[in-house]
């Protein structure tokens, strides 16, 4: 049997015992078995997965349900969490909320797990409102997840609350009792009209296991809300993910989307902005630093449906040994987004003759009075910046560090938390091997 | 200090340098002068060890040593400096920052201690006002936006905190005003002594009506030439280097 059909009749199975849902959340759970039965895994035809191919990772032996109750201590999640940020904290361990490790609030707003929402009557109508309203019809990956989701982030920012201190979100995989598992992580997070937020989200494996995550999170922003939103994807080289985050963005709404990624076997970003409304404004920022075999696909679509929109995207990559980089950055601007002004810039360097970047921009344009721009380039490093900073002493290895970070800098001065910029900082020193004595 | 004997270097196959002898002691000021594509750059690049090029004769010393296979930062380290003709722009990094990673790592391929921030800021107060430089100017990206002439001087300025024993200064002159030159000119006149030496790379002559050589270098077809005091640096000036190419050619 393979996959697909292992995961539905394993649906079949054992799904239907698990906690109760409310009718809603039922319904959407059986139309999605439906789509993904349909449509089952990408196949390498599908022109959106050209250059990333799934065969691979779906041959392995998953564990369709994760086994769960597994005990983390607190020291074997600290690694991954900034540990001197105050923060609310949500921490899911094989796909089950961990109370312990967490902290949360009902205060003036709700940060909590997502199946305590969906099993409540409480959020029923926000819940009927909101959850699984973004995702695309006929989509089999998000689709699955809908399926099988458990456990995720519920985040619900009433009017006008500024949210003190950053959310971490924290999904850990420890493989005990599998090798291979199959997770499906779900956050729903609604940022009420001027509500204020950031959150930082991370995926990681803990010991030797090759996890796969097919992450969905649904988010939105209402009218003049601001939302600031960082993922750090820096696995351990045998775990995927693939990310589906759909955001849709009301009236005079900023939302900023930063994409940090290290690491990993497979990490594919379908990052979908939806500008639902007049005088938005849409960040989105990637920058990847890959060794060895990995490869990141970054799929954008930037959606501007009304007038005076606004986006800005730049994505970094720098490629070496085998790694792979894909983008592929789709912008559509719709008759009546008149006065959208839209740009995307993708810069890649390749340091290894082995390395590849496939980079595609992508632009839509209906509306008769925008402006939009883009740009992509993939390089080397530049020998005679080398020679330059080189002949001043700098020995060759932080000669070359340093360059890759000035490369970088454009995409790191969007992170408003110190310690997040720190932690990102070290993570790029460790990545090329370099402690940076420049003040950042 | 700098003993160059018979030296060929080449490029992709094409020969730059056909045979250059040069000897530089401590306290002495060179200048080398040619037409455009003599190969005084290729010279210049070529002490300061850039990778491209290929040594196929001939033998480079550094006070003694031979420093041929030597990476640019270990002649750096061993006093070396080339002040670009085209410094490179580096976003992000500021010039103090730059010019302090610099600095300390030269010191500790020296087995000299780091130097504090504190004297680190002092001695940049000292350099920068000797050569005319406001402190906005240190704490913006390294060449980023600079004008040809702030370039330049932000190369006099690496030069005067990095102190070589051997600097050399690539067509300094060219994108300065008469001003920069003047200011640019004092500040190496400033930094010369007895023990350090000065090579300088021009094409005009009116960076040498600052700075005095006592020799000049005509550097053609990837070879010396000519050489002479700096009454040579004059004549060239008047007559322009068509005399010198009829000189050679005769020869030849």
């Amino acid at each position: 049997m393979d996959l697909k059909d292992r995961i539905i009749s394993s649906y079949i199975a054992q799904r239907e015992t698990q906690i109760p849902v409310n009718r809603y959340v039922h319904q959407l759970r059986c139309m999605a078995i439906d789509v993904f039965e349909k449509r089952g895994f990408p196949m390498p035809n599908d022109e959106e997965w050209k250059y990333t191919h799934l065969m691979p990772l779906l041959k392995r032996d998953y564990t369709i349900f994760a086994p769960q109750k597994t005990s983390v201590e607190r020291k074997d999640i600290q690694p991954y969490l900034l540990d001197d940020l105050d923060s609310f904290r949500l921490v899911f361990v094989d796909g089950v909320y961990s109370s312990w490790l967490s902290e949360t609030t009902h205060q003036d707003k709700d940060i909590c797990v997502l199946s305590h929402a969906l099993s409540l009557k409480k959020y029923g109508s926000v819940i009927e409102n909101y959850y699984s309203k973004l995702i695309p019809n006929q989509e089999g990956l998000s689709a699955l997840n809908t399926a099988f989701s458990q456990d995720g982030a519920y985040i619900y920012i009433p009017e006008g609350t500024l949210v003190e201190k950053p959310v971490q979100i924290l999904y850990l995989s420890t493989g005990r009792g599998a090798d291979h598992t199959l997770l499906h992580p779900r956050n729903l997070m609604i940022l009420g009209k001027g509500a204020h937020l950031q959150i930082i989200e991370r995926h990681h494996a803990l010991g030797n296991h090759s996890p796969l995550s097919n992450s969905v999170t649904e988010i939105y922003a209402n009218a003049y809300s601001h939302l600031e939103y960082f993922k750090i994807q820096n696995d351990i080289p045998q775990a995927s993910l693939i990310d589906h985050t759909f955001v849709s963005q009301d009236h005079g709404s900023q939302c900023s989307i930063g994409t940090f990624s290290f690491g990993g076997e497979l990490v594919r970003n379908n990052l979908h902005v939806y500008q639902r409304d007049q005088e938005v404004h849409s960040h989105l920022n990637g920058l990847s630093i890959l060794q060895g075999e990995s490869l990141v696909d970054h799929h954008t679509l930037m959606e501007h449906a009304h007038p005076n929109g606004q986006s800005h995207e730049i994505y970094k990559g720098i490629f070496d040994d085998k790694s792979i980089g894909v983008f592929n950055g789709k912008i559509t601007v719709r008759k009546q987004a008149q006065k959208t002004n839209a740009f995307q810039q993708s810069n890649n360097v390749l340091l290894s003759h082995e390395a590849t970047i496939n980079t595609k921009p992508q632009l839509e344009i209906f509306a008769d009075d925008v402006r939009c721009s883009h740009g992509c380039t993939v390089g080397q490093l530049n020998q005679q910046a080398l020679f330059y900073l080189r002949s001043r002493g700098i020995p060759e290895k932080q000669a070359r560090a340093q360059l890759l970070f000035a490369f970088s800098r454009e995409v790191l001065e969007h992170i408003p938390i110190p310690q997040l910029k720190n932690h990102i900082h070290e993570l790029i020193g460790k990545k090329l091997n370099v402690h940076f004595e420049f003040a950042l | 200090m700098l003993n160059i004997t018979n030296l060929h270097a080449r490029i992709e196959g094409k020969d730059i340098l056909r045979g250059i002898n040069l000897e530089i002691k401590s306290g002495e000021i060179h200048a080398i002068m040619g037409p455009n594509g003599s190969g005084k750059s290729t010279l210049s690049s070529i002490i300061s060890g850039k990778e491209e090029y290929e040594l196929t004769q001939g033998s480079l010393l550094f006070e003694g040593e031979d420093i041929s296979g030597l990476s640019p930062e270990e002649r750096a380290h061993l006093g070396i400096f080339l002040s670009f003709q085209y410094p490179v722009e580096i976003p992000g990094v500021s010039v103090t920052n730059f010019i302090r990673t610099a600095v300390n790592a030269s010191r500790k391929a020296r087995n000299l201690e780091e130097m504090s921030a504190a004297q680190m800021l002092k001695k940049i107060r000292e350099k920068s006002a000797l050569l005319g430089i406001d402190k906005n100017f240190l704490s913006r990206s390294l060449n980023e936006g600079f004008s040809g002439g702030e370039k330049k001087r932000n190369e006099v300025f690496q030069m005067s905190m990095l102190e070589p024993k051997l600097a050399i200064l690539d067509e300094t002159d060219s994108g300065l005003d008469i001003d920069a030159l003047r200011i640019v000119s004092e500040g190496v006149n400033t930094l010369k002594s007895s023990h350090n030496a000065i090579l300088i790379i021009t094409h005009y002559q009116r960076l040498l009506k600052y700075i005095i050589p006592d020799y000049v270098h005509v550097l053609y077809q990837g070879k010396i030439v000519k050489s002479g005091d700096r009454e040579l640096a004059l004549e060239l000036e008047k007559k322009g280097y068509d005399w010198i190419k009829k000189e050679v050619k005769k020869f030849q």
